[in-house]
């Protein structure tokens, strides 16, 4: 099965889930939390993905239940208007 | 207010009197306030957290803080001790099992069992969410062997939580807190505490090692992520600020006695402008910390009773605020004492008024938990709260 969103978004969270190793494969059901994302992870998280896509994540969208698992995080993100990874 | 009736005003009023008397010798002596520790114990104030039905006072957080402050105020090493064990007692009354509760709650309650924290390990970038040393599960229960750097009143504590790696195959962030009881257990101490302030605090190294049973555990596997953001991190914040203000604030006030006193020789003028400043300064500083802390403890309180919803986030920078503050302006205000009190009074050991012993202690307050993680902690999760949420 091939992964629900794009290379920028695989790497900018491998790149703050520190414990997942670059064999394991980022399943959409990975629980992030206990994968390793703290709190100023999930800060540093929100930073990558406004900047890469070209985005704000409105107050709303920053709650547990979006940074639940990669799944859940990226329908977030690419449910946003002009969320188009920048070149 | 306790099944014997007594409230906690009816037995601080001992406890602060021994704690004064006692404060000096154990900064002199750079030793646990072993004095000030036998009348907390022989008050019932160990069980202040601890619910009545186990025979403690049931206190809550606003009580919590308000006897922090008045214990700080006599001795800041005695108070902070106490802090630091009611932040135990609290996480085992929150997440205890019942069979732990049942077992060490009255204990706790009677004076007899005084908890101590372990969380400290030799790492760089150490975090107090995670943890290297595993729990090794075993037929006969939880094997533990665990050495800490820094565990405060170490060789005198009854009993330790610890935080441990959840398992020998879990990450370092899966983290789980366990009770040890000082005779489940094998401990060995050393250091050689001798520092600029906070001399009663007996920081030492420890080494522990033995075998507890499951039920010990607080939380369950895994869990202290949980009990760290719902009660020892805010227990921390909340106590430690409640007792460096408690410092400040007491030492202000026997410097405005000292400066009113008629029998007075030398020393500044009240009448003068510049000390009336230097004295609202000092008051501010105590003002905006005492407002605070009372704002985040009713704040933790009605989120903790389910009364209010406060997203984590915003929550955790409050209360860092909440530590930042206490501990910078406590800090200053007494620095600023010392500026107002001049050499003599301000500055020396054998002066009336225990200013240089406060400004040595609360220059630790910025250490405690360092200000340099919070600060930017802070930062950087204000950048995730764009309503800015203030307290």
């Amino acid at each position: 099965m091939t992964a629900p969103w794009d290379s920028a978004f695989e790497s900018i969270l491998r790149s703050v889930l520190r414990t997942l190793s670059d064999a394991e494969p980022l399943r959409a059901d990975l629980e992030l939390a206990a994968a390793g994302l703290d709190s100023m992870a999930s800060v540093e998280l929100l930073l990558m993905l406004e900047e890469t896509y070209g985005v704000e994540i409105p107050d709303e969208l920053l709650q547990p239940v979006t940074f639940a698992t990669a799944g859940s995080l990226w329908q977030a993100v690419s449910g946003l208007p002009s969320a188009e990874p920048r070149a | 207010m306790t099944a014997s009736g007594q409230t906690v005003d009816d037995v601080l009023t001992d406890v602060l009197e021994t704690l004064r008397k006692h404060a000096a010798h154990a900064d002199k002596e750079a030793s646990f306030p072993a004095h000030g520790m036998a009348s907390v114990r022989g008050s019932g104030l160990l069980g202040f957290l601890v619910p009545v039905e186990y025979g403690g006072w049931g206190g809550d957080l606003s009580g919590l803080v308000r006897t922090a402050q008045r214990l700080g105020g006599a001795c800041l090493n005695t108070a902070t001790i106490w802090a630091m064990h009611c932040q135990q007692v609290d996480a085992v009354v929150r997440f205890g099992t019942r069979e732990l509760k049942e077992e060490l709650l009255p204990s706790v309650a009677r004076g007899e069992t005084y908890l101590a924290s372990i969380t400290t390990e030799a790492v760089k970038g150490w975090s107090f969410v995670s943890a290297q040393s595993p729990i090794v599960p075993g037929a006969d229960g939880l094997h533990l062997d665990r050495w800490a750097p820094v565990v405060s009143g170490g060789a005198h504590a009854d009993g330790f939580l610890l935080t441990m790696r959840a398992a020998p195959d879990a990450p370092s962030h899966e983290v789980s807190l366990v009770y040890a009881g000082r005779d489940q257990v094998s401990v060995e101490c050393s250091g050689d505490w001798d520092t600029l302030g906070m001399r009663g605090m007996e920081n030492v190294s420890l080494k522990l090692s033995g075998t507890v049973p499951e039920r010990n555990l607080i939380g369950g596997p895994g869990g202290f992520r949980t009990v760290a953001s719902e009660s020892a991190i805010p227990l921390a914040h909340l106590g430690l600020s409640a007792c460096w203000l408690g410092a400040a604030r007491d030492v202000f006030a026997q410097l405005i006695g000292h400066l009113r006193d008629p029998r007075r020789k030398g020393g500044p003028a009240l009448t003068s402008d510049l000390v009336r400043e230097r004295l609202a300064r000092i008051r501010l500083d105590l003002e905006l910390v005492h407002g605070y802390l009372g704002r985040v403890t009713q704040e933790v309180a009605e989120v903790r009773e389910g009364a209010r919803e406060v997203r984590a986030e915003v929550l955790q920078i409050h209360l860092n605020s909440l530590k930042l503050a206490a501990s910078d302006l406590s800090f200053r205000a007494v620095d600023r004492m010392v500026e107002l009190a001049g050499l003599s009074t301000g500055y020396s050991s054998s002066s009336p008024v225990p200013l240089e012993r406060a400004l040595r202690d609360l220059r630790s307050a910025s250490l405690n938990y360092s200000n340099d993680r919070l600060w930017t902690a802070n930062g950087a999760l204000s950048l995730w709260d764009r309503s800015v949420t203030l307290a």
